[in-house]
């Protein structure tokens, strides 16, 4: 459940940020304005969690519409949604986070004077935890929480530990803004989140090939599972978290290797676009 | 096939997608109609019953029953049969193996981890 723990880091680490953001602007205003602004901050906290549960609980039950066999077609499904999610993400981030810092800052002093600077700040709270909470379900459902309709203790633990740890992070990089950049942060988790999408790629064609939707071409090109086996606890983690096989069809290869050439096309093109505007990284600092 | 056409169709159309799902479900009855080599398996609390050596036939699709005596969850998992299985105690299910190379296939019960077997294709 290491892969669940990792994305509600990595979510709740994002969707804490934003609260920060929010947070230090609001501190720096007059008590009154401050205490009620704080109250609006803690409403759209709320509601933003609520519309990711509610997301949560559709997903929980899409699974018992689908008969046996049909599950197969529903999880490959999820799971290629939930790569290309992620790899926008990826993409997203890279490109937008740089100014996202100062764009809710100005957002918050364009509507500070209006009456309804209240909405402006829980609306904009809510939407930005919605989406980061939203993300979190949809890719833990892609990788197999409660999927079945069965949720583990195991995989509670992995949800909760991964937000404590998010906690943790945030509180660390805060009281150690010299030593720690959120900068790396962001650029190995990024990397972390390109190589579990590529794992669920490779869940999809799985399934895809299982439903002989994809011819497998030639099944077991070669045999690792004496350097490591996928029927073991760490083999099983590290499939999850990259996509490996010890024993790979040649369909696998070839959409496993696909896959890394778009990502690496994709991305050495917003490389390009970045390098034009030499800005410091703002949502980080 | 069905539903991984739901995919290119945009969120608006919600009739094309009821129609998409309903599609592939019917897809699925018929698929699993036809009368298909059948082997059971039972699953109880960490260990496979009859036996942990399953011997199939190659070159055809299977159907293998799967279903959960024990107490406790269990999860039939096997990365080179590329299935997985959720079984809550008491459940019955199946799987639809497409055609295997001869050889050998592990499994095992991800919620129970001494369980381990073996499905041979001859």
């Amino acid at each position: 459940m290491l892969q669940v723990m990792f994305i509600i880091w990595r979510e709740s680490v994002e969707a804490l940020l934003i609260v920060g953001i929010v947070y230090s602007w609001l501190k720096q205003l007059d008590d009154r304005h401050r205490s009620q602004g704080m109250l609006y901050l803690y409403i759209g906290v709320f509601l933003g969690i609520l519309a990711a549960i509610f997301l949560g609980l559709l997903l929980l039950n899409l699974y018992s519409w689908f008969p046996d066999n049909g599950q197969d077609y529903l999880q490959a499904v999820t799971a290629f949604i939930a790569a290309i999610m992620i790899v926008y993400m990826v993409y997203w981030m890279r490109t937008h986070a740089r100014a996202l810092k100062e764009e809710m800052q100005h957002t918050l002093q364009k509507n500070y004077h209006s009456r309804r600077w209240g909405i402006a700040i829980t609306l904009m709270t809510a939407l930005a935890i919605a989406r980061e909470g939203s993300e979190a379900v949809v890719f833990i459902y892609a990788l197999g929480f409660g999927q079945h309709g069965i949720i583990s203790m195991s995989m509670v633990l992995a949800l909760i530990s991964g937000f404590i740890l998010a906690a943790l992070t945030f509180y660390l990089f805060q009281i150690g803004q010299q030593f720690l950049s959120w900068r790396y942060f962001f650029k190995i988790t990024e990397i972390l989140l390109l190589l579990l999408a590529a794992g669920l790629v490779n869940t999809c064609v799985d399934h895809l090939i299982s439903l002989e939707i994809l011819p497998v071409i030639k099944d077991r090109i070669w045999d690792s599972s004496f350097l490591l086996s996928d029927q073991s606890t760490i083999g099983r983690i590290v499939a999850s978290l990259t996509g490996y096989r010890a024993q790979p069809a040649l369909m696998i290869l070839f959409v496993y290797c696909s896959y890394w050439a778009l990502v690496y096309l994709l991305f050495r093109k917003s490389k390009k676009g970045i390098r034009q505007q030499p800005v410091k990284n703002s949502y980080a600092s | 096939m069905y539903l991984l056409s739901l995919v290119l169709v945009k969120k608006e159309d919600i009739k094309i997608k009821i129609i998409l799902i309903l599609l592939s479900i019917g897809y699925c009855v018929i698929a699993t109609a036809q009368v298909l080599p059948t082997f059971t398996l039972t699953m109880q609390d960490g260990k496979f019953l009859p036996s942990d050596v399953l011997r199939v036939p190659t070159g055809q699709r299977i159907r293998l029953l799967v279903n959960n005596k024990g107490l406790s969850a269990a999860e039939f998992e096997s990365p080179s049969l590329r299935k997985e299985k959720v079984l809550a105690p008491g459940a019955n299910s199946f799987l639809i193996i497409a055609p295997l190379a001869p050889g050998e296939y592990a499994f095992f019960d991800d919620f129970h981890p001494s369980a381990k077997g073996v499905l041979i294709a001859e």
